[in-house]
């Protein structure tokens, strides 16, 4: 039976072979079950009875007057009107909703849909005005002037104003958490100025070329609403900021408004029907992502027509069985996440740029590729190659244990004398068998390889000094703002080391002024020139081994389309590009 | 000693034990390599953002006394914020528990009436047809690993069948319709009036507590099989039938009751195992309870929410295990005798 077929059987009341599920799950079949049972009456109590908070959000009724409201005549509506719900799936939860601290995929999943920020990357990652109309930037190149554009309102109804940028900024800074640091470090609040109701403008302490890129992060949010539903804090007259109310709820003027949120199990957004941006034809009033952890689930759901889209994390195989079925499809994306073997580069025997040189020609990239991550992309020197700035130039090292040997046998060591460490994280089957791979290939050449997979929080504190880095460590990484800056700076520059992003601790002064000048310039043609030498500079010393360059893979149903990938995390989960065939 | 001084010295053992679990917890949480600031914060967060978080949490000074500061804030039932919720810890509990005991009652409701009657059964056929195909039973419930088991119900019922939904609690189209009362679905669907989301919520419940349920029920029927046979043999039974009372007066009035002793512990104890068990289980089925909230505090440091859950859970451990005993000294006399005697 196809996916079809079950969501038509299912759509039929009374049919013998539907599912306990099917006889009351589909609004068709509720309201007969219902109409049998007589139920004007039952249904008049469920409606008086939602004086507390319901099981599709948390607080959601008690803590906010207007948007509790709103949202439950939308959800109430929402299954019987024929509304469309496109429901997708996680796999991990959404810790916060705050705009303010939200850091990892599934949070900014959220707030790209719940926020509007002043820019937004389109597919190629270059900026488009969002909320703000156009910008202009002063002379010095320290000053950007945003003119907000009319007509867009808050969920609350609220118009967006200026007052409310400067307001969101404020907040980012002062809670200091999640990416506002990526502002914090050029910005200080007090330069944050409201012109006139549409006019804000930015001023930085210095020139800095990535600003515009990382506002992407700077979601706008309602001041007053938050203000009103301030609870006691350390923030003076803000209190604390709306920090736990905005930890349960939206106050932001997305595509999407908060309809419930059950962090352990799932999330679910409707459509903002007085959205100042437009959505495609047939784009879907409802979004629901379940947080799902397992494969055989996806997969089960997946045919059974109860999940549309999967999350991006299923393994190979459960790919390639959701493929094999009738009326689903998996699409594979290139992305520009690059995986990484980050070797320390301050610790022996590691430090010696012949031994990293020998890895790099040692290694075989084409079996890593074709046979451990199939479907992804050569890397080519640290930088994707779908950025606009790539240097073709860079000479990427090819699978040749001769050339291996002789590096080692020149640089006067022998067989069995070079031991290194490989961490990886520890269950993940793909690092795995790339550590595997790793090993065997090192063989080959007379380096011993030890294997030591970590957990994820003990390769981050492992990273904060160079003698606790292994040699050797896997890390996936990918950009959180749409500039080549986020690939730079936080994995070469010596002011952003010690993380997880640096394991390699190159601080080389060549490459930090090299990232450094490219911040303060502002020409994008001198910009390209500098990143294009800031990569030939890395690649020269072998700090990483750059295996392969991620695709991403979702399944969708047939009739899903419109998912457009943008270089900027979780910018490729923005509802509106949605649609339903 | 009497019964309740006998009483007392357990609720103190019970307190004794409790401290020395937070302290073995604690220290755990806050020794694990990885720095749960960093881990908060995300991934581009700067040094001065992860020593200012790490101060305001505490973690600078040195864990007896960060064990203090917690031990004084346990007393007025502040656990801590969760790093990754950013709420109140006891909140998050409050919120995800019912959705556990809940699984838990309905699984253990699920053992009761299956295993013991089938224990029954296998007694009354002992080495026939019936009792050779309960062992079997047994055995594979007790041997195969509960996630296993529920990992194949999802394949058969949802996947193959497509009987029953194999995730979450409710249907998200029922959700606006039921207000949150008490935190269990089956419950608050009938406070709510809303009998199709009732319904629904059965439909959610019953995979993963017949998973959940399995090795238990196996236990229970061994158990009460082989305490059945015991006290079948016994002479006042023999008596009884003698007397000419019916077979099935004699097996469930009064053989039941006598051999219900052992089964009565073994509950106790597995509604307190359920509790761990229920890991797995909950994330199998998306499960939105206690343990899958544990199981993610414990991959993102959030130390916070590990020592809360830990320590909930061992409360209602001691707890069970408290209550079975004053149970069993109810129960049966002899039982309450013994105790006041080894004390």
């Amino acid at each position: 039976m196809s996916r079809k077929d079950i969501t038509q059987t299912r759509s039929q009341v009374g049919s013998k072979s539907e599912s306990i599920r099917a006889r009351f799950g589909d609004a068709a079949s509720r309201r007969n079950f219902l109409k049998a049972l007589g139920t004007a009456g039952i249904a008049g109590l469920a409606g008086c009875s939602g004086g507390g908070e319901s099981y599709n959000g948390e607080e959601q009724t008690t803590a906010s007057g207007g948007d509790g409201e709103n949202t439950e005549t939308e959800t109430s509506s929402g299954g019987d009107s024929g509304s469309s719900t496109l429901r997708m799936s996680a796999t991990q939860r959404f810790g916060t909703v705050d705009p303010a601290k939200g850091t990892d995929y599934t949070q900014v999943l959220a707030l790209v849909n719940l926020y509007d920020p002043l820019v937004f990357p389109d597919t190629e990652g270059n900026l488009q005005g969002h909320l703000a109309e156009d910008w202009t930037v002063s002379d010095d190149n320290q000053t950007y002037t945003f003119t907000l554009r009319e007509g867009a309102t808050f969920h609350s109804g609220n118009p967006v104003t200026a007052e409310d940028v400067q307001f969101s900024a404020e907040r980012f800074l002062d809670i200091n958490q999640g990416y506002s640091s990526l502002l914090g470090n050029v910005l200080s609040k007090e330069n944050v100025t409201v012109e006139d109701e549409r006019t804000v403008s930015f001023t930085l302490d210095r020139v800095h070329s990535p600003f515009l890129a990382t506002l992407v992060l700077l979601f706008v949010v309602d001041k007053q609403q938050v203000l009103d539903n301030a609870e006691d804090g350390d923030f003076g007259d803000r209190g604390d900021y709306g920090q736990s109310f905005l930890n349960d709820n939206d106050a932001g003027s997305g595509p999407y408004e908060l309809a419930g949120f059950e962090r352990q199990a799932q999330i679910s957004f409707s459509r903002y029907a007085d959205y100042w941006g437009s959505f495609k034809d047939g784009a879907y009033d409802n979004v629901v992502v379940q947080i799902i952890t397992n494969d055989p689930t996806v997969r089960s759901l997946m045919k059974t027509g109860e999940l549309d889209m999967s999350s991006q994390y299923q393994s190979e195989e459960t790919y390639e069985a959701l493929a094999a079925e009738d009326d689903i499809r998996v699409e594979s994306v290139p992305t520009v996440t690059t995986f990484y073997f980050k070797i320390n580069t301050q610790k022996a025997p590691t430090d010696d740029p012949a031994v990293r040189e020998a890895m790099a020609y040692g290694f075989d990239y084409e079996t890593a590729r074709n046979e451990i991550a199939p479907g992804s992309l050569p890397a080519q020197g640290p930088l994707p190659t779908s950025f606009g700035v790539h240097n073709d130039d860079i000479v990427q090292p090819t699978y040749d244990p001769e050339k291996a040997r002789q590096i080692l046998a020149d640089a006067g060591y022998e067989e069995g004398d070079i031991t290194v460490q490989n961490t990886y994280v520890k269950d993940y089957g793909l690092e795995e068998k790339m550590g595997l791979l790793f090993q065997q290939n090192m063989d080959e050449i007379g380096i011993n390889v030890e294997l030591n997979p970590q957990t994820w929080g003990t390769m981050t504190e492992l990273a904060t000094s160079v003698e606790g880095t292994p040699h050797i460590n896997q890390v996936f990484y990918g950009p959180v703002y749409p500039s080549p800056d986020t690939v730079f700076y936080n994995q070469y520059h010596s002011e952003a080391a010690s993380t997880w992003m640096s394991m390699e601790h190159l601080e080389d002064e060549n490459v930090d002024s090299l990232i450094d000048e490219a911040r303060s310039t502002v020409d994008a043609d001198a910009r390209a020139e500098l990143y294009a030498e800031v990569q030939e500079r890395i690649a020269n010393q072998y700090p990483d081994l750059f295996i392969f360059v991620q695709s991403k893979k979702h399944a969708f149903a047939d009739d899903v389309k419109g998912y457009t990938f943008r270089p900027s995390m979780s910018f490729d989960y923005w509802f509106p590009d949605f649609y339903q065939e | 000693m009497k019964y309740w001084q006998y009483l007392v010295r357990r609720l103190a053992g019970i307190l004794v034990s409790l401290i020395g679990l937070s302290i073995i917890i604690f220290t755990t949480s806050r020794v694990l390599p990885g720095n749960p600031a960093r881990m908060a914060l995300g991934a581009l967060a700067s040094e001065e953002q992860v020593q200012a978080l790490a101060a305001e949490m505490g973690l600078n000074k040195p864990i007896p006394l960060q064990y203090l500061d917690y031990m004084r804030g346990l007393l007025v039932g502040d656990l801590g914020t969760s790093l990754e919720t950013k709420r109140a810890v006891s909140t998050d509990i409050v919120y995800y528990l019912p959705a556990t005991l809940e699984l838990i009652t309905v699984s253990m409701f699920l053992t009761i009436v299956i295993g013991i009657p089938l224990g029954v059964i296998a007694a009354q056929n002992k080495d026939g047809f019936a009792d050779n195909a309960t062992r079997l039973v047994a055995f594979f419930s007790v041997s195969v690993p509960g996630f296993f088991i529920a990992i194949m119900f999802q394949l058969i019922f949802g996947y193959l069948l497509e009987w029953l939904p194999i995730t979450g609690r409710l249907g998200s189209e029922f959700g606006s319709g039921v207000s949150r009362f008490t935190g269990f679905l089956l419950v608050d669907t009938l406070l709510s009036g809303n009998l199709a989301a009732h319904v629904d919520a059965w439909a959610h419940i019953i995979l993963p507590a017949l998973a959940l349920s399995l090795a238990g029920i196996g236990q229970v029927m061994r158990i009460t099989r082989s305490s059945m046979i015991d006290v079948k043999d016994q002479d006042y039974v023999e008596a009884e039938r003698g007397f000419g009372l019916p077979s099935w007066l004699v097996t469930y009035k009064y053989t039941l009751k006598n051999a219900f002793i052992p089964t009565l512990t073994i509950l106790g104890l597995l509604y307190a195992s359920l509790l761990g068990n229920a890991f797995l289980i909950e994330l199998v089925y998306s499960w939105p309870g206690l343990a899958s909230y544990g199981v993610t505090a414990v991959l993102n440091n959030d130390f916070n929410a590990v020592v809360g859950v830990t320590m909930t859970i061992g409360v209602a451990f001691v707890s069970i295990n408290f209550l079975v005993d004053v149970l069993l000294g109810r129960v049966d006399p002899r039982i309450r005798l013994a105790m006041e005697e080894a004390t």
